[in-house]
């Protein structure tokens, strides 16, 4: 159980893990993590952040995302994420939070439905708790997802999406002094 | 000659023979005290969406162990209303729903035995459905109570817990330790989202006195927002496989909105006793789906649903008994009025019977314990000493009493029965789970494309006889309604325990609209491993038939390319 996002954040669409992050390292050290990738399978991971309860849906940064209602009372971000290259004892982070605040998140055994003839496989359905629905509406919420392998994570995607009030809304929000 | 009976058999009930509940690990719900090292049975569960939007939850506990170590507690947000609800409702629910596997027999020929319709050996016959059966907060508080009071025989508390402590989920636990709420340190990991994300936690324990065979569903009604199942707070108390049946009533039928829909592949049901083997199916089918999916066991009208939870006759019988004059027939009133509330009319005053929640506990409270009766035989078992009451009972209040059945044991019912009353539709579901695939919380949603689904499954199985063998060892073959054709003989099903067999014919995702899309389909891999069973069971004229098409003589080859049309039917029909 992760209480907090120990990892760095502000990178954007990282779908092609840690070949991408190496390639803006220098040339030479450029090289050396090309050479890396070539033999390495994990560096061909795509992976992807998106939401839905049941499909995945794509999202681009400034999408808009529905806040579900629960019957506890609690509210929801559904999140979904994608990947070409699943493996037996892969593990899955989801993050959701105020984009300029902190993320709260979990670590599962994510049990993603079998490929598509496109390859990819999907996850679905995560319930992202929004913590203070209310005054989230309207704001920028950051759903980052990450595939870990192996202890590290080897592929991590992020959004920036606009939290929509949905059909059933929060009260307003009641900012305090 | 072709004689046609209509053989009734196979009706069975399925539900609980593997769905039964046993000695329960703690306290059923959706987390639980896990000190004690028993067995927690199905999880039982209804969900009604109500007119005003706003939601109501009906949770069956069940739990065996020391009275004083029970605890339960979940998630909420804000303060619920809280209310108890009878375990009879749910028997009589589930008996409505539970799935029925019948086969109806047709003869084809002549056998050598002709007039034998079945008796031999027993035709197959299952069991009818049945059922089962405050602190205070500090100045500063990490911990404050929202909420506390008693109902029934529990008493509960809901606290909310500081959200900058430092360590919340144990603050929230420790702080109900101290309080007497015996909740266990297992699995409190699970409670920080929840916490984090602003909700309480409500706990119930039993009241001081209350014993453990008091336990009782209760009823819990929300704000609006779609049923959820705060499955993994669970996880730290279930067992293997555990089973989670639930009931959604809402305007539509009703879709595991985050979880994979599962159809099961009847097939693989053992169809002359479906009871044997269908829990294991569904287990099957949940694995294969990745062990995160539902089996839509029924859905269908509400209507009639309310009458089943609270016949009536009940509701009318007890009137008639508070209007009568009961003077000096105190022990005809006890007897009658208890008699009332049981589940199942048996030998004797409750020979067989099943009293509804609260009917011990009345008579305990409102009838003085007749002379002649050892005080904790009294206490242990008062209805089977009712009848040792005497005509007039000193100290006895009929309209007391029947005041405290009205409201101790009717009015729980009636109010779950009336949460049938402004749904459209009931959806049941059926799944096992172990708690390593408690990841994720069910959230149930509806759809209002998707048609009723009957929860009886009716197939013909014809016996196809010739002179030279018996009726009961003939060969038979059965037509599914997707084309498929099982053959077998004799009084066993042939694909019993054929491990190649998928338990699921389709699994699916469902939203709120369409038919969902097939992720994944073994209708091809169905039919390659039903052919290889089938050319095991000659036809009655000996040669070998494939899986589909036997009716017409075909081969196994034929019966390949039928089946190779049909998947392209299918195909089709998908696309249309």
């Amino acid at each position: 159980m992760m209480e907090a996002n120990p990892y760095p954040r502000g990178r954007r669409d990282r779908r092609d893990g840690l070949r991408k992050r190496a390639c803006r390292i220098g040339f030479a050290l450029l090289s050396m993590v090309l050479a890396a990738c070539g033999s390495d399978p994990q560096e061909s991971v795509e992976f992807e952040v998106g939401t839905g309860s049941w499909r995945f849906e794509a999202l681009s940064d400034g999408d808009s995302v529905e806040l579900i209602r629960g019957a506890q009372g609690g509210w929801h971000i559904w999140m979904a994420a994608r990947t070409s290259d699943l493996r037996d004892g892969d593990l899955v982070r989801f993050f959701v939070g105020p984009a300029d605040g902190e993320l709260s998140g979990t670590e599962l055994n994510a049990s993603f439905d079998p490929p598509r003839s496109d390859g990819f496989r999907h996850y679905v359905g995560w319930t992202g708790f929004v913590n203070d629905a209310a005054c989230a509406v309207g704001t920028l919420y950051r759903l980052r997802a990450a595939l870990v392998r192996n202890g590290e994570e080897i592929a991590a995607s992020e959004r920036d999406v606009m939290v929509d009030p949905g059909a059933d809304p929060p009260a307003p929000c009641l900012v305090s002094e | 000659m072709n004689l046609k009976t209509s053989l009734g058999i196979a009706g069975c009930a399925l539900a609980l023979a593997g769905l039964a509940p046993t000695p329960a690990k703690a306290c059923g719900g959706f987390f639980c005290n896990n000190t004690q090292p028993v067995n927690q049975a199905a999880e039982r569960i209804i969900f009604s969406q109500n007119a005003d939007g706003t939601t109501t939850a009906v949770i069956q506990i069940q739990y065996s162990g020391p009275s004083e170590e029970f605890a339960w507690m979940l998630p909420v947000q804000g303060s619920p209303e809280i209310g108890v609800s009878s375990n009879s409702a749910f028997a009589a629910l589930q008996q409505a729903t539970n799935p029925t596997y019948q086969l109806q027999t047709e003869v084809e020929g002549s056998c050598q035995d002709d007039g034998f319709l079945g008796g031999r050996g027993g035709s197959p016959t299952f069991d009818s459905a049945g059922a089962a059966d405050s602190g205070a907060a500090p100045s500063e508080p990490e911990v404050s109570v929202v909420d506390a009071g008693s109902v029934g025989p529990y008493d509960f508390v809901i606290i909310s817990v500081n959200p900058d402590a430092e360590d919340i989920a144990t603050v929230a636990t420790d702080w109900l330790v101290e309080n007497e709420y015996d909740v266990s340190p297992l699995g409190r990991d699970r409670l920080v989202p929840y916490l984090e994300s602003g909700m309480n936690l409500l706990a119930f324990r039993l009241s001081k006195g209350r014993d453990a065979g008091e336990i009782r569903p209760v009823m819990l009604s929300f704000g609006e927002g779609l049923p959820s199942i705060p499955l993994r707070p669970t996880a730290a108390a279930a067992d293997p496989d555990m089973g989670i049946m639930v009931w959604v009533l809402g305007e539509s039928r009703s879709i595991p909105a985050n979880y994979r829909s599962l159809e099961l592949n009847e097939a693989r049901i053992n169809w002359f006793q479906p009871s044997t083997n269908y829990n294991d199916v569904v287990t099957l089918a949940a694995n294969e789906a990745g062990g995160q999916g539902f089996v839509t066991e029924f859905a269908g009208d509400a209507a009639g649903f309310e009458a089943t939870v609270l016949p009536p006759s009940t509701d009318d019988a007890f009137a008639n008994l508070s209007e009568r004059d009961w003077t000096g027939q105190h022990r005809d009133l006890v007897v009658q009025a208890t008699q009332l509330f049981q589940s199942f009319q048996n030998f004797g005053p409750f020979g067989g019977g099943t009293a509804w929640d609260g009917v011990a506990e009345s008579v305990l409270a409102e009838v003085p314990r007749p002379a002649d009766v050892p005080e904790d035989q009294w206490i242990a078992s008062p209805l089977e000493w009712i009848w040792n009451l005497d005509d007039t009972v000193e100290g006895f209040d009929p309209a007391s009493f029947l005041a405290r059945l009205e409201a101790d044991v009717l009015e729980p019912v009636r109010a779950t029965a009336a949460l049938f009353e402004s749904a459209a539709k009931v959806t049941r579901f059926y799944t096992t789970m172990s708690p390593d695939e408690m990841t994720v919380d069910p959230v149930f949603d509806f759809n209002a494309d998707l048609p009723d689904y009957s929860n009886t499954h009716l197939q013909t199985r014809i016996i196809e006889c010739n002179p030279s063998v018996s009726q009961f060892d003939a060969p038979w073959r059965i037509q599914f309604d997707d084309g498929t054709v099982v053959r077998g003989d004799g009084q066993t099903w042939p694909l019993l325990g054929n491990d190649a067999l998928p338990a699921n014919r389709r699994v699916l995702r469902v939203g709120t609209e369409g038919e969902g899309e097939v992720i994944i389909d073994n209708s091809a891999a169905i039919l390659a491993v039903v052919n290889v069973s089938n050319a095991d069971h000659p036809r009655r004229d000996g040669r070998m038939a494939g899986g589909t098409c036997s009716a017409l003589g075909g081969a196994a080859p034929l019966g390949v390319l039928g089946a190779f049309g049909l998947s392209i039917l299918a195909i089709r029909r998908r696309r249309a």
